[in-house]
């Protein structure tokens, strides 16, 4: 039986730019935690990994804290929020904050102890360590927005567009804070990036394929952002000089998650509830 | 525990929103925010008969407050506890511990949590629990000049009027179990045509 509905206006009715800014920016941090634990395990002893562990790590945890900083604007009493971890045994929200709250002392920690030991022998347990939390809070995130009501949001749009999400924006970011290392790195990286990019831009297409308005003026300027990444990657397929220039890398950075926050927009934008 | 249930006459119901305004005076509700709150469905499609169409309009109103869900979404998907049941079996939001995150509105598929950006944090109807305390019923259903509501425990009500709870636009009640019992309007079968076309809505005059 086919039921039509017009008129209803189900809209969110909150400001939602705090929350785009919060996940995409969590997911960028634990995707380059991802990275930085696989590059770990190609590229074990050597002193470059080891400065630049710290660089990442740094920004990482730069990230992670903004992003948390980010959550407290979408509170109604962010003096309240010490209570967010009260229903861990039932919701996915507790659950999500307690993920990220873990990352950032895990992260932090893991800094100090680096600074002071001017060794990095730690790091596989912390890259193990970190990949379970990441991974936790990316799948605490999927589960807080696969809501049955809103039937927009329950379907698989929701979990590809948060894991292209993590890996595009995470590759990107780690690439970025490593654009001096090894050419081999960066070429089978490079590959990767444009497989994500290809996949995220398929996902919007297939389970958004009606775009009216403003969303589809927003839908063109995420097209051209993704574009404008891919011929990027191109130039430094072409020449290796290009591919040590920091402000291609930090323009490819910008145009991915430019991109990949205007997708989250459009995700909430499409917030439509069903019932009443 | 206990489980309270409301019995809604859909079929009788004017659309007076005497129950509405009888929530917002007992409870203090500001513009905006209605517990209770009366929904106008309209719409219509059109059928094909030996060569001729004729038209199936529908129009009906629609009480709606919090359910007291069996299974309420609203209280498992609070991350702060906050919604919580009380030795009454009333779910209730303790607002000592709400941080005004409004994931409850997300999830609630009957818009009972709403909320309140002068407190900053959510409310939601709380069946007057005071009332029931002394023996009373809802001021929404005592307020009802067409006697289309009716209050009591889920037992009483079933034994009562039935055990129908769906009507467009509600949602499917084995989502949350809601404490309700409907006796549908007889144009609601015409809302689930294939080719019916519905506007609803929710006329919210006092803001």
């Amino acid at each position: 039986m086919r039921l039509q509905t017009s008129g209803r206006t189900s809209r969110m009715n909150e400001n939602f730019t705090s929350l785009v800014f919060f996940t995409i920016l969590c997911q960028t941090a634990t995707g380059a935690l991802i990275f930085r634990g696989l590059t770990l395990l190609r590229e074990q002893n050597s002193t470059v990994t080891f400065e630049s562990a710290k660089i990442s790590l740094l920004a990482i945890s730069f990230l992670l804290i903004i992003s948390l900083v980010l959550a407290f604007f979408h509170l109604g009493k962010p003096v309240h929020a010490v209570n967010a971890v009260n229903n861990l045994s039932k919701s996915w929200l507790s659950r999500e904050i307690l993920s990220l709250s873990i990352l950032i002392i895990f992260v932090l920690a893991f800094l100090l102890l680096i600074n002071r030991s001017n060794s990095n022998r730690m790091e596989p347990v912390f890259f193990v360590v970190s990949l379970i939390t990441g991974i936790s809070l990316v799948y605490s995130m999927i589960r807080i927005y696969m809501i049955p009501v809103i039937s927009s949001w329950n379907g698989p749009f929701t979990p590809v567009s948060f894991i292209c999400s993590t890996l595009l924006c995470g590759l990107t970011f780690f690439l970025l804070l490593n654009y001096r290392s090894s050419t081999s790195l960066n070429t089978s990286s490079l590959i990767l990036v444009m497989i994500f990019i290809l996949f995220s831009f398929i996902n919007s297409v297939v389970f958004k394929g009606s775009f009216t308005g403003s969303n589809l003026c927003l839908f063109i300027l995420r097209i051209i952002l993704l574009s404008g990444a891919t011929i990027i990657i191109a130039t430094f397929f072409l020449s290796v000089r290009l591919n040590k220039m920091i402000s291609l890398w930090v323009l490819l950075f910008v145009m991915v998650i430019c991109s990949e926050l205007i997708n989250r927009y459009i995700f909430f934008l499409s917030f439509e509830k069903s019932g009443l | 525990m206990k489980m309270y249930a409301f019995y809604i006459n859909s079929s009788v119901c004017s659309g007076c929103k005497t129950c509405q305004s009888a929530c917002k005076d007992k409870n203090d509700l500001k513009p905006g925010i209605n517990w209770r709150r009366v929904y106008d469905i309209q719409g219509g499609g059109y059928k094909s008969e030996n060569g001729t169409f004729t038209t199936v309009p529908f129009a009906y109103n629609l009480s709606v407050s919090c359910f007291n869900c069996e299974n309420p979404r609203c209280m498992t998907a609070c991350p702060t506890k906050a919604i919580y049941e009380n030795e009454n079996g009333i779910i209730l939001i303790d607002h000592d511990l709400c941080m005004g995150c409004r994931y409850c509105e997300w999830v609630c598929p009957y818009g009972a949590p709403q909320y309140d950006p002068e407190i900053k944090m959510m409310t939601k109807c709380n069946l007057c629990e005071d009332y029931i305390s002394e023996g009373k019923k809802p001021s929404c259903v005592d307020s009802c000049p067409m006697r289309a509501l009716d209050f009591g425990t889920a037992n009483e009500m079933k034994s009562k009027y039935g055990s129908v709870a769906q009507v467009f636009p509600l949602p499917d009640p084995s989502v949350t179990g809601p404490g309700m019992i409907l006796k549908a309007h007889k144009d609601s079968i015409r809302a689930t045509a294939s080719n019916a076309v519905a506007n609803f809505r929710e006329d919210q005059q006092d803001e």
